[in-house]
């Protein structure tokens, strides 16, 4: 299992901060996202055989953990104003890259639950439609819908 | 993928805290590789011999630091040569009316330090 263990670093070192956006965009809360992760890492730590596709594997068991963590702590969805972007310090930072960072995250939190994950899945986390289809065991077209339709609803909120 | 998209995907996302990874696999990578280092298994065979070999060499190795256990004691030799007798010279048990014919010479010889 010390394979398993290396597999799941390297896994961690390629797709930790895309990991951690997907269990963000469940939670809305940072501490729990990284609980959540904690607990998925744990999860597979556990394995006695190494899953076929295991970057697909973690990304769902980050995801099933995340609702988990919800249920257990019984918390509704708290979402900060910056959601899964980074709060920027940098008085550097363009007024009008700030006001964009601060409406797309208000226009994600106006899509459904379906729609705003999958446009964090595929945008942020760089998963396919077909990985998002496995994970979340639903049909690619099923998917591709809920993105494309995410992306309409976010550009008339965002009125761009 | 659109200007929007891109423009989306531009933004900065929030990251998992430094200490994340750490507290997933437990330790810092140094650590990690120690620990590695001491999961690896070892057949039960190469063990034992390895056991063996390390048990000869830390006996021999106590050997050539201490130096021999116990100084040896010096031995002597008692030779008799040309002695015609019939009863046994070293036989103590009645006293011997007379002296044993022959020839006596004794040596003494230490044995070499082991």
């Amino acid at each position: 299992m010390r394979r398993l263990r290396r597999d799941m670093e390297r896994i961690y070192d390629e797709y930790g901060p895309q990991m951690f956006t997907c269990a963000l965009s469940v939670t809305g809360c940072p501490g729990l996202a990284e609980d959540a992760m904690h607990e998925a890492f744990c999860r597979g730590f556990r394995l006695t055989e190494v899953p076929r596709n295991l970057k697909a594997y973690m990304f769902r068991s980050v995801r099933n953990a995340a609702i988990d963590q919800l249920r257990q702590r019984k918390r509704t969805r708290n979402f900060s104003e910056d959601y899964i972007f980074a709060c920027s310090e940098d008085p550097g930072e363009l007024a009008e890259q700030k006001q964009f960072r601060r409406r797309a995250a208000e226009a994600l939190l106006k899509l459904s639950r379906n729609e705003r994950e999958t446009i964090v899945q595929h945008l942020y986390a760089d998963l396919t439609f077909q990985e998002i289809a496995d994970l979340r065991e639903r049909s690619i077209g099923t998917i591709a819908s809920w993105y494309r339709r995410g992306l309409i609803k976010m550009k008339d909120n965002m009125e761009v | 993928m659109d200007d929007f998209e891109a423009q989306l995907k531009s933004v900065p996302l929030a990251r998992p805290s430094d200490e994340m990874k750490k507290r997933i696999f437990g330790t810092g990578a140094g650590r990690s590789k120690f620990i590695e280092a001491l999961r690896v298994r070892i057949p039960v065979g190469w063990a034992a011999l390895f056991a063996l070999f390390a048990g000869l060499a830390g006996m021999y190795l106590s050997q050539w630091l201490k130096g021999p256990v116990a100084a040896p004691s010096k031995v002597v030799y008692v030779q008799i040569i040309k002695a015609r007798s019939d009863r046994n010279p070293f036989d103590f048990t009645e006293p011997a009316a007379d002296f044993m014919p022959g020839e006596l010479t004794g040596r003494t010889e230490t044995p070499k330090e082991i």
